[in-house]
């Protein structure tokens, strides 16, 4: 994983006749083992500059293409790290390193999932990990899971909440607010929204403007377990913080059987 | 970078709403007033973003300006802030036809607002 996108330092060097010593472009932070779950996962944390260049030997033909467009946009740093990240984490799962034959795709909720090319790892038709990608502040995380485990992850950072009392306000329904009874603090602004933003993905639908809809109906300060629901459905939570940021993890309890790929 | 060094605190304090919430204040708002007003809170809320983007009524949130999710509720907060009203419903416009929009257009907020607070 030390020798992620090192090679780029190295072909300029060569372009101009002076050998350049390799240098790393991404911290790469493994949060494998961080969250106390009833299933064995990856995560992975990055946070760096890749270059677009030096990210297309890890993406699939179809993701080249789609990090042409990212790259020209403000996010590209956000979506390229998210991808590495997301990849790293799924590979690692299944225990290849043929992180190009794996495509991240969206379904019509945005969610994504994993497609592997044909046959290129498992000529099986093995079903694929389930994914779940988040990124925040110039960090890309990735996570996996196995294949029928529903699971979100989201990251922010405290210190984007501009107005932490109302945005609580509007996030937290009234009977939610007044049980949980927190301070309005970035801190805690934070908190609810990316165990919220987790559970969401948990399920597949994204948080869709309607936040209040995901309810947090529990949370343990001293370990970071929380429970959520959402249309009748329980969500389980934990989060971390990851220097400045808040990380959370959220599963549907009960795994669904799902068919090979 | 320390790498899972102790839990978020869940601080348990003042409740929230001591203040009140803002609620509807009658406002004498027109459909000119209410665009500037939200023009001037955008050019606010992505003011240190860095963005070369000239903004207008075809301008949109996520494509254009590149919001993410937490983005859209903190400007959510922002617009409910700039026109003092708590209650303008803002998920009936992120919801359409019992889908959530994938986008907005600064031309369709405007036309929210003006449903909801120009005076006629």
């Amino acid at each position: 994983m030390t020798g992620f996108l090192q090679g780029q330092e190295r072909v300029a060097g060569t372009s101009l006749g002076v050998p350049a010593a390799p240098k790393r472009r991404i911290e790469v932070l493994d949060l494998s083992g961080h969250f106390n779950l009833p299933f064995a996962y990856r995560a992975y944390l990055m946070k760096g500059a890749p270059s677009l260049e030096a990210l297309q030997p890890w993406l699939a033909p179809a993701e080249q293409i789609e990090a042409r467009e990212m790259a020209q946009k403000r996010g590209w740093i956000d979506w390229a790290l998210g991808r590495l990240a997301v990849k790293q984490a799924a590979a690692a799962l299944m225990g290849t390193g043929v992180q190009a034959a794996l495509q991240v795709v969206k379904d019509m909720n945005g969610a994504p999932h994993l497609a592997e090319l044909s046959g290129q790892i498992s000529p099986q038709g093995g079903p694929l990990p389930a994914i779940s990608i988040a990124h925040a502040g110039g960090m890309g995380l990735g996570l996996a899971a196995p294949a029928g485990w529903q699971v979100g992850i989201d990251l922010d950072l405290p210190g984007r909440i501009r107005n932490p009392g109302e945005f609580l306000g509007t996030v937290l329904g009234p009977e939610e607010a007044r049980a949980l009874n927190f301070a309005p603090d970035a801190g805690n602004a934070a908190l609810v929204w990316c165990l919220k933003e987790a559970a969401a993905k948990a399920l597949g639908v994204g948080i869709q403007g309607r936040p209040q809809a995901f309810v947090l109906q529990a949370y343990e300060p001293s370990t970071g377990r929380a429970q959520l629901a959402h249309g009748g459905v329980q969500i389980l939570a934990e989060l971390r913080q990851v220097g400045s940021a808040l990380c959370a993890l959220a599963y549907v309890p009960h795994p669904v059987a799902v068919p090979a790929a | 970078m320390r790498i899972c060094d102790g839990m978020a605190k869940g601080f348990k304090q003042a409740p929230l709403g001591q203040n009140g919430p803002l609620m509807g204040k009658e406002q004498d708002l027109t459909v000119q007033s209410i665009t500037e007003r939200l023009h001037e809170t955008l050019a606010d809320f992505i003011a240190d973003w860095g963005l070369d983007v000239e903004i207008s009524p075809q301008t949109r949130l996520v494509e254009d300006l590149e919001f993410d999710s937490i983005d859209v509720i903190q400007f959510v907060v922002a617009m409910e802030s700039a026109f003092q009203n708590r209650s303008l419903g803002f998920q009936n416009l992120l919801m359409q036809d019992g889908r959530y929009v994938d986008d907005l257009s600064l031309a369709q907020i405007e036309a929210f607002l003006s449903a909801r607070l120009a005076k006629v």
